[in-house]
């Protein structure tokens, strides 16, 4: 089976779940007996990997699936970056041109023929349903989020539209958890029978390879790692530490990952009489992050909207007890993860009191945690991807 | 002829609140216990089980002239409840002890495992449920049935020596190997009569009868009743929650109906019914039984994993052993009752992480109080600790107060 795979990331460059799923799903889709082109852009590196052909595209401007559209009609990456002067739509329009155009000029050269298309979210949907109709073979989109929950609900209708087209061309959809099935179906009319959920999953490998024993450390931490987006509600983190302080003041706070909310945030830290306790990291090189989450003492996911949740098993791979969004798409498949309303800041400090302060709740979530998420593998993420394949080929 | 000895169990915790520590309230009293839960709950289980049932046990003891006859337990915490709540239910239960064909049995007033730790803890809240079932009844019990069913060798002669003439236990097999559960037995190491709970028979009415999928479904008073003749024996123990009327099976399920008609199923059969003194007045000891490991009448394992078997459990469990010290220095009754009110099994129950066939029916108790066992948990310790903070704080205080025992 050949498969045209267009997706946004590939390790080493990413920054969010997008980029760790495409780099495990197609490495154990390989052995799987499917071939795989992934296209990609090309920002001046070369990617490669030995179980697949990658196929870097040009792009014009600086586009990325993670931005916001600010109240003032000005568009932000979500890393602060101020590169939009333009609309992002235009971007991807221009991207999706440029693939078609790679993708058929790759095609006239080599001869190929695939069978069918995959899509992951919105920035490759364009040029899916494009491709889709030049080619005439299937197409299968992956939903890893939506314009709704990447903004907290603040989305830009442009996108919005991309999106819904995508489930309209779809042959099937995937999503990534149970709970993002029911999203897709109520807040952009998908048809529940077209989708099929295939999970993220974990290599637990590199986050058990890493010791502590050299690393002194003095205070309780307590770690936020993820986007500074509104979608990933690090100010209700703070709002929590705030609370927790008055209840253990010896007790710290990382906040890692970098986003436009960072000057926010720095600021609040410090109209809240935190600013000392509040450690902000930002960007965590890849090679660092199972370290973090093991220097940890609890690792909290309040996110607003969260399809999945990739970190939460990250941080349960490193054997570091979590607290996530009652509302996060990874709940579906952990019972080993304390939970709350993301909003619920009162709770979600005495949730990280508790786990601070009982070392046998920490030891059995660590434990059954850590047993819990090994079930979970990307060969059977892998296993059910082909099964949707297998499903449009019919 | 064979016998029909049945028992009711009739419990209700005290509920614990979702511990804060940002509440402002100081009165432990209020701030650690879900009274309005506790309050919804009792209404509930009152209106569809306690007092339709209680009726319905009523008519048929008057109609069969005394021949229909049950024993119950009733715990201290749900009497309590019961006079917060609906006191009318205690005098529904009095009635049905009036007629002579009921017999109440004894437990530890707080549904605790206080046997399981410290004799002395255990013999003062059996002596507060003895106090509680006179105060209402005006009877003083001669049987026994310890939290969920828990017995093993050594509380036999706890409990003989506390003049119990009996115990009821669970009919495990481990326990019974080949012997039939339906017989009087003492237990290894002392002389109090024991019956086991039959508990396939009991678990037939408890468990399985609302379910469809259960292929002896539905179960009729004439079929069951042909199941007690063909189990025989001397007397079978039908041990189980009262709340299994009308509270877990719905009046839907024709388990009112069941009720009604099966005394006069039995007695077509043959058999009688006898409350649990006169079962071990009646028949003699057969066989001795070996209860070690302890048994319980709980779960597929039928031993005190529900609530002793995770670290969560376990470190719940010392720390409120622990406090016994501090709760006996301050010597406040308002504080002894909370430290006991913590003490009840439920709340070590919530905090099971048994997911397996059992899994289905903890949550079901457990989602009365918590969502999770890591929140029930959480609640737990983070109360247990607050409480452990103020009777410090009281022992300092009062030591301070009297400089007088410094010098």
């Amino acid at each position: 089976m050949r498969v045209l795979m267009i997706g946004w990331e590939f390790p080493p460059f990413f920054s969010g779940g997008l980029g760790v799923h495409a780099y495990y799903l197609t490495k154990h889709l390989a052995p799987k007996g499917v071939e795989l082109l992934y296209v990609m852009p090309y920002k001046g590196v070369k990617v490669s990997a030995p179980w697949l052909e990658i196929l870097q595209v040009p792009v014009e401007g600086d586009i990325g699936p993670y931005l916001q559209v600010l109240g003032d009609g000005s568009f932000k990456t979500a890393f602060g970056e101020d590169k939009y002067p333009a609309d992002p739509v235009e971007g991807a329009k221009k991207y999706a041109k440029n693939v078609v155009r790679a993708v058929l000029e790759y095609i006239k050269i080599t001869g190929k023929k695939f069978d069918l298309i995959h899509a992951h979210d919105w920035i490759t949907f364009l040029a899916g349903i494009q491709l889709k109709e030049v080619l005439g073979i299937p197409l299968v989109v992956t939903f890893h989020s939506t314009e709704y929950s990447r903004t907290a609900d603040r989305p830009y209708d442009k996108i919005l539209e991309i999106e819904k087209a995508a489930i309209n061309a779809a042959d099937r959809i995937i999503a990534v958890s149970n709970k993002f099935k029911q999203e897709l179906v109520e807040r952009l009319g998908a048809d529940p029978e077209k989708i099929d959920v295939v999970f993220n999953a974990i290599d637990t490998e590199p986050f058990e390879r890493v010791k502590l024993s050299d690393i002194k450390k003095n205070h309780p931490i307590v770690l936020f790692f993820g986007r500074l987006t509104f979608q990933k509600g690090p100010e209700f983190f703070l709002q929590a530490a705030k609370l927790v302080s008055e209840v253990m003041p010896e007790v710290r706070f990382i906040v890692a990952g970098k986003g436009f909310l960072l000057p926010s945030l720095i600021q609040q830290a410090a109209q809240m009489g935190i600013a000392d306790k509040v450690i902000f990291l930002g960007y965590v090189p890849e090679e660092k992050k199972a370290l973090l989450y093991r220097y940890a003492d609890v690792y909290v996911m309040p996110s607003v909207y969260e399809p999945f949740g990739i970190t939460a098993l990250e941080a349960m791979a490193a054997g570091t007890p979590v607290i996530v969004s009652k509302n996060a798409g990874v709940t579906d498949l952990v019972k080993h993860v304390l939970t709350v309303d993301f909003w619920d800041t009162h709770e979600l400090a005495n949730k990280i009191i508790s786990v601070l302060r009982h070392r046998p709740l920490r030891k059995v979530l660590a434990k059954n945690g850590y047993m819990e998420i090994k079930r979970y593998t990307w060969d059977s993420a892998a296993e059910l991807t082909l099964r949707t394949y297998k499903r449009v080929l019919k | 002829m064979t016998s029909i000895a049945f028992y009711f169990q009739v419990h209700q915790p005290f509920r614990l609140k979702k511990f804060s520590f940002f509440d402002k309230e100081d009165d432990p009293w209020k701030r650690y216990f879900n009274h309005e839960k506790d309050e919804k709950i009792f209404r509930r289980v009152a209106s569809k089980c306690y007092f339709p049932t209680n009726e319905i046990i009523l008519h048929l003891i008057e109609d069969t002239d005394g021949k229909f006859r049950v024993s119950f337990s009733l715990t201290g915490t749900f009497l309590e409840q019961a006079e917060m709540y609906e006191p009318e239910i205690i005098e529904s239960f009095r009635e049905l002890v009036k007629t002579g064909a009921v017999e109440i049995m004894d437990e530890t007033y707080y549904h605790s495992f206080a046997s399981l730790w410290d004799v002395d803890e255990f013999k003062e809240q059996v002596e507060l449920h003895r106090k509680k079932i006179w105060e209402h009844f005006r009877v003083r019990p001669k049987v026994f049935r310890n939290t969920e069913g828990l017995f093993y060798n050594e509380l036999g002669k706890i409990l003989e020596d506390m003049g119990y003439i009996g115990v009821v236990a669970e009919g495990a097999d481990r326990v019974l190997g080949w012997r039939s559960p339906n017989y009087i037995y003492k237990p290894v190491g002392s002389n109090i009569k024991l019956l086991p709970r039959n508990y396939r028979l009991s678990d037939d009415v408890g468990f399985r009868f609302a379910n469809p999928n259960w292929e002896e479904y539905p179960l009729t008073a004439d079929k069951y009743a042909a199941w007690l003749k063909a189990s025989g024996g001397d007397v079978i123990g039908l041990f189980m929650d009262y709340e299994t009327f009308g509270e877990h099976m719905w009046p839907v399920t024709g388990i009112f109906e069941f009720l009604k008609a099966l005394p006069y199923k039995v007695f077509e059969n043959g058999m009688d019914f006898v409350t649990l003194s006169e079962a071990f007045e009646r028949y003699p000891v057969r066989d001795e039984l070996n209860y070690d490991p302890p048994v319980t009448w709980a779960d597929l394992d039928r031993d005190l994993s529900a609530w002793l078997s995770n670290e969560l459990q376990w470190a719940a469990f010392n720390k409120i052993k622990e406090l016994k010290q501090f709760v006996q220095q301050v010597n406040d009754p308002k504080m002894t009752h909370i430290w006991r009110l913590l003490q009840t099994s439920d709340h070590f129950y919530y905090m099971s992480l048994k997911y397996n066939q059992d899994g289905d029916i903890h949550a079901y108790f457990r989602n009365e109080a918590f969502e999770t066992p890591y929140d029930a948990f959480i609640s737990y310790m983070n109360t247990l600790q607050h409480f452990e903070d103020l009777l410090v704080e009281r022992i300092k205080s009062e030591r301070g107060g009297a400089p007088a025992q410094q010098q």
